[in-house]
């Protein structure tokens, strides 16, 4: 008996603009979970990843009459989690600047006791931005180059550089590391 | 391949689910009354360009406006 194919993201949001609400829960149980591991390497903080996580879908329900039949989602879903996470980051940067940043009024991002864990958060935050968010797309988002070429607004080569680069380092800093423990 | 096990092992997905935050945005969402303002086409933003053009080359608007009888 062959295996009922999922539905692609498309047709989900297809579905869901046709008014099954349904569609758009089950691209937010698809999604929500690539897109926290990614956000939370970009902004290196689970719970602003969780904030923003949630922020993306509703900018993707406030602006549902922008798709158009066609157009991928994945690339767009993660170009809105993208504005929103620079956003936050030059927010932050400006808080920064001033001098009440030192009331320390933001919480600090939970301790990791997971060795692993704090390890893999070190790599990717020593890593240059571009590639830091090169290698989030590919190996934590599963985002293939083409799409990570979309969202980043740079050309397929310019993201293998990156993610060759990224890569290079990131197995450097986690050599010692066993896959499986 | 075994970096990237480690990256996985070492990004573990939180254990709570976020859906029911969404819906409860989304349901606070429901209560709010959006106004859009109509996007500005080309007729608008030429008379907007006429009018700061006005402004500045007349030498006295005000008195321009008032004559004209737009005041």
């Amino acid at each position: 008996m062959p295996i009922p194919a999922e539905p692609s993201d498309e047709t989900l949001l297809d579905a869901w603009r046709a008014g099954d609400p349904a569609a758009f829960e089950a691209l937010f149980r698809r999604w929500q979970a690539p897109l926290r591991r990614h956000l939370t390497r970009m902004l290196d903080d689970p719970a602003a990843a969780d904030d923003l996580t949630v922020e993306t879908f509703l900018r993707l329900h406030r602006h549902r009459e922008r798709w158009r039949p066609g157009m991928p989602l994945r690339p767009w879903l993660f170009t809105i989690a993208r504005n929103l996470a620079r956003n936050r980051l030059r927010a932050q940067r400006l808080w920064g600047w001033l001098p009440l940043s030192a009331v320390h009024d933001r919480p600090a991002p939970p301790p990791r006791s997971d060795e692993t864990q704090r390890r893999v958060a070190a790599a990717f935050a020593a890593l240059p931005p571009a590639q830091r968010e090169a290698c989030s797309l590919r190996l934590l988002a599963d985002l293939p180059v083409d799409e990570i070429a979309r969202v980043t607004r740079v050309p397929a080569g310019t993201v293998k550089s990156r993610l060759f680069h990224g890569l290079r380092r990131l197995r450097a800093q986690l050599a010692d590391l066993k896959p499986e423990e | 391949m075994a970096t990237l096990d480690v990256i996985r092992r070492g990004t573990p997905d939180p254990p709570h689910d976020l859906w029911p935050r969404l819906r409860a945005r989304l349901d606070a969402q429901d209560d709010v009354v959006r106004l859009r303002v109509p996007a500005l086409g080309w007729g608008g933003v030429a008379a907007l360009a006429a009018a700061a053009a006005t402004l500045f080359i007349v030498p006295d608007p005000l008195a321009f406006l008032a004559t004209s009888g737009i005041l």
